[in-house]
């Protein structure tokens, strides 16, 4: 397992993310997978996002919920881990700081951050698209220019 | 030619027939559309008036040597007498798709392309590079077919030549393309008159070609001299307002500019793109800044694919994928005075050169 | 006459009729065509006069359609999903996430019903877990070979269905063996399609025709019914086999007849549309769908037994459970041309047989695939989903 202690930003490269209304929205765009995350996973994302190390958000996010620090630790280093083997954050280095930002209003009752991952995105479209494409008129032979 | 489906035969012979009924009502044009030769024959004196308008800049004078031109043939049902072909109803060729409210068709084997809208038929034959059209009306054509004519067949053969169409405006600073992609709304098209309105040179205000040359650039295309601007945008514009065309519309249809009779020194064929602008109006005031590339793609390309008919293909996004990757982006910031556009353009060209691109 | 209307005069009667609100999604709705808009439309309206509301979820297929139009009762909101989904724009699919969340608030629905594997499933799986509302999961294609896996759309829509119901046992099969979870929260519901108008004349029988229509792709196995005609032929220099239909398989199809010395007697008169059928099965003598595929269903091989027409089908899928071999129709192995011209010759040369078994087939077709018989059963899961609770995770 890697070490931690650290930074993790979102692979800006590979990566087109969205939070609206607490909910995340992710998409891997070299291959098209989709993923999702509400609540504490949301959270996670976004306070990695603003550069703080992991200890910072584990300790950040025990404190608005009231559980146990070594509870968010647990899903927060697993949730942290299948975010790097998707190729969703990358390490960052260590340290890094900016506002946390204050405790949202309407939080829900803790529960373990899940990342929802949909692979078959691509072939589900594949199947039936919308309106009639190019792809759809494929010229078959030589197109005498 | 006599061989084909009955559909296309149909239309040779239609076309024919308007010929040879008005010998002394055909038009004859030349263009280049993205360098390809282009013959227009329009049978029909005032539907030739409108169908020439958009094109205007991208006439030639001489019938260029070399490669078979692109032939057009069009003819006004009610000037001739010659309506379309019944079998061009919908369902006539094998395959058939619902479009921008109108019939797409095509031949099982892709060689026949067909649109039919309202009251308009246009069919393509991509072997044998020509379109045939029949109009009812040149006095009553739509608005489309006056801003836009035959995009959609357009489109196809556009695409057979690698020319993807993007949804974008283009406009050029210095001999350098701008391509400002974006949904209507965004601002795009005030952005782009104020910009020729104060000296830059315009390619296109919503579609445009984009063609990948050999030595990897990027050039872009001019496909319409057009430009389409809500009456509440356009009064910002007060000298030109004037040369707008809306007199037949609705109320709430915007007007049609064409820009080739308003400023002709400022239309330009093509140009190499240099830089990808993304719009953000509203600002307290004009700076430019750098857009990432995924910004750019989405933006490219989320309209470009809600937009053009038929939808863009994987050769398409491949092309738009690879031209974020080699043409920086920038978010221009705008305040309200559109005399900054051209400014603001200029600094883009001017952050683009020095990042290493034409 | 609206849902509440029926309510209260049911209730001054004594009955008790409790109407529900009903999300139903669809990838597609009217005016596209297609086979789960046709059904929808169908099942919608009759749903309504059974006192449901009900609000579609569909995608915008056609541009100029307004993104919300009513039609027979049924309020249908299209978005954008689609192309947002194919152009990666996490900007606009963000927007329409929150626009399916902000109309499944103001719905409030007691059931959602899902209609779709296809891609805007995405939506629903991400705004259907806030409503809390049970789920109905209708599959009116085979099951996706990655059912089982809980990274994809469908394992996940699956797996979080309340109820799942098939379009036939073979279906159900196949998804129970993939997620054997399912086994007691699935059931099957046939398709249903009423006699047509036309009343079918007598099987030709001097000049007798084979009738096989569809889409002429490779997996419907019209080629194995070309090389079984072959012998066919041979037998009944009269017989002649029709082949309705388009498709990529044509020109390879029609290449096949002319090698096989069959292109006077084979004969393609491309697509048909779907009130012409009846007239094309009416000059049939048989019909003959040697699909190759597991069809789910058999729709072909219904019609075909409405309009009194012996089938002979492969056993494959779901097709099995609308041709009963030897009652209504002749089965065989898939990829077999000979079998499939032994069953078709033994039909030809007995017509009182072929008679009986399509008489047969029209009987059972009525009584166990009628459209009132569809309608009551989804009235029935609607009903029951009210006991089923919410989704599972």
């Amino acid at each position: 397992m890697p070490e931690h202690r650290g930074t993790f930003a979102p692979n800006r490269n590979e990566v087109a993310a969205k939070v609206i209304d607490g909910e995340l929205i992710i998409i891997r765009l070299s291959d098209g997978t989709y993923y999702s995350m509400d609540n504490v996973g949301t959270q996670v994302w976004e306070l990695l996002e603003r550069g703080h190390a992991l200890p910072a958000v584990i300790a950040t996010l025990a404190a608005w919920y009231g559980v146990a620090a070594d509870r968010v630790e647990r899903d927060a280093a697993a949730l942290v881990d299948e975010l790097l083997a998707e190729r969703l954050v990358v390490a960052a280095g260590a340290g890094g700081g900016g506002e946390e930002g204050a405790r949202p209003a309407d939080l829900l009752a803790y529960d373990a951050p899940r990342l929802n991952v949909y692979r078959d995105m691509g072939n589900l479209l594949a199947l039936d698209p919308p309106t009639p494409g190019i792809d759809d008129l494929p010229l078959k032979g030589d197109k005498g220019r | 030619m006599s061989d084909g489906p009955p559909h296309v035969v149909a239309m040779r012979r239609a076309f024919d027939e308007a010929l040879a009924r008005c010998p002394g009502e055909v038009r004859e044009t030349r263009y280049a559309f993205a360098g390809r030769a282009v013959h227009l024959r329009v049978v029909g004196a005032r539907l030739a008036e409108r169908i020439q308008r958009p094109f205007a800049h991208l006439r030639r004078d001489r019938a260029a040597v070399g490669a078979e031109p692109l032939r057009i043939d069009l003819w006004d049902e009610h000037e001739t007498g010659v309506a379309s072909p019944a079998d061009a109803a919908p369902g006539a060729l094998d395959h058939e798709w619902l479009a921008c409210d109108g019939t797409l068709s095509a031949s099982a084997d892709g060689r026949y392309v067909s649109f039919t809208y309202q009251d308009s038929v246009t069919l393509l034959d991509r072997q044998g590079q020509r379109m045939i059209g029949g109009r009812r009306s040149g006095s009553h054509l739509s608005r489309g077919e006056c801003s836009k004519p035959f995009v959609v067949m357009l489109t196809v053969w556009y695409s057979d030549l690698r020319v993807q169409i993007l949804h974008a405006g283009l406009l050029a600073h210095d001999g350098v393309g701008v391509l400002l992609p974006g949904e209507s709304g965004t601002g795009k098209s005030t952005t782009s008159l104020a910009g020729v309105a104060h000296g830059l040179e315009f390619l296109g205000d919503d579609f445009v070609g984009c063609e990948r040359r050999d030595d990897g650039t990027f050039h872009g295309h001019s496909i319409f001299s057009t430009a389409c601007l809500a009456r509440s945008g356009l009064d910002r514009f007060g000298d030109i307002r004037a040369h707008a065309v809306e007199d037949r519309f609705p109320e709430e249809e915007k007007p049609i500019l064409f820009l080739a009779e308003v400023f002709p020194e400022r239309l330009r064929a093509t140009a190499p793109i240099g830089a990808i602008v993304l719009l953000r109006v509203g600002a307290e005031r004009t700076k430019v800044r750098p857009a990432t590339r995924p910004e750019a793609l989405r933006q490219l390309a989320a309209s470009t694919l809600h937009t053009v008919v038929p939808r863009p293909g994987r050769a398409a996004l491949e092309m738009m994928g690879a031209l974020v990757a080699q043409v920086p982006a920038y978010r221009l910031h705008l305040g309200t005075d559109l005399r900054d556009v051209p400014g603001g353009i200029a600094e883009v060209v001017a952050q683009a050169r020095r990042r290493g691109s034409p | 006459m609206n849902a509440r209307t029926l309510y209260h005069s049911e209730a001054g009667l004594g009955i008790t009729r409790h109407f529900m609100r009903v999300l139903y999604w669809t990838d597609w709705y009217l005016p596209s065509i297609g086979g789960v808009e046709v059904f929808s439309a169908r099942l919608l309206p009759a749903l309504v006069r059974h006192g449901h509301q009900i609000t579609v979820v569909a995608g915008h297929h056609r541009t100029g359609l307004p993104d919300v139009t009513a039609r027979d009762g049924v309020d249908v909101h299209r978005f954008w999903f689609h192309l947002a989904l194919a152009a990666n724009d996490v900007d606009r699919i963000s927007e329409l996430l929150a626009a399916v969340a902000a109309l499944t608030r103001r719905v409030a629905p007691d059931l959602i019903h899902l209609n779709t594997l296809g891609p805007s499933v995405l939506f629903h799986l991400e705004s259907s877990r806030r409503s809390g509302a049970p789920v109905l999961l209708t599959m009116h294609s085979p099951v996706p070979d990655d059912a089982a896996r809980t990274d994809t759309l469908c394992g996940r829509a699956l797996r979080s269905a309340s109820w799942v119901n098939c379009n036939s046992h073979a279906v159900r099969r196949d998804l129970c063996r993939l997620l054997p979870e399912l086994a007691d929260r699935s059931s099957v519901t046939y398709y249903g399609m009423d006699p047509p108008a036309l009343a079918p004349a007598p099987r030709p029988r001097a000049a007798p025709r084979i009738l096989g229509f569809g889409r002429l792709v490779t997996d419907k196995g019209f080629d194995v019914a070309v090389r079984a005609f072959a012998t066919v032929v041979r037998r009944l220099p009269s017989a002649r086999l029709v082949l309705a239909g388009e498709g990529a398989a044509r020109p390879e199809l029609e290449r096949l007849a002319s090698a096989l010395g069959l292109a006077e007697s084979v004969e393609f008169v491309g697509a048909v549309a779907p009130e012409d059928v009846p007239a094309l099965l009416d000059r049939a003598s048989l019909v003959v769908v040697p699909s190759r595929w597991d069809e789910p269903f058999g729709l072909v091989a219904l019609e075909a037994a409405l309009m009194a027409r012996p089938v002979v089908a492969t056993r494959v899928g779901g097709l099995v459970e609308v041709v009963e071999n030897g009652t209504t129709g002749v089965v065989v192995d898939p990829d077999d041309p000979d079998a499939l011209a032994g069953a078709m010759l033994v039909l030809l040369e007995d017509p009182a047989t072929a008679d009986r078994l399509g008489r047969a087939a029209r009987a059972r077709a009525e009584a166990r695939f009628g459209w009132d018989r569809c309608v009551a059963e989804y009235a029935g899961l609607y009903e029951r989903s009210r006991n089923i609770g919410g989704q599972n995770a």
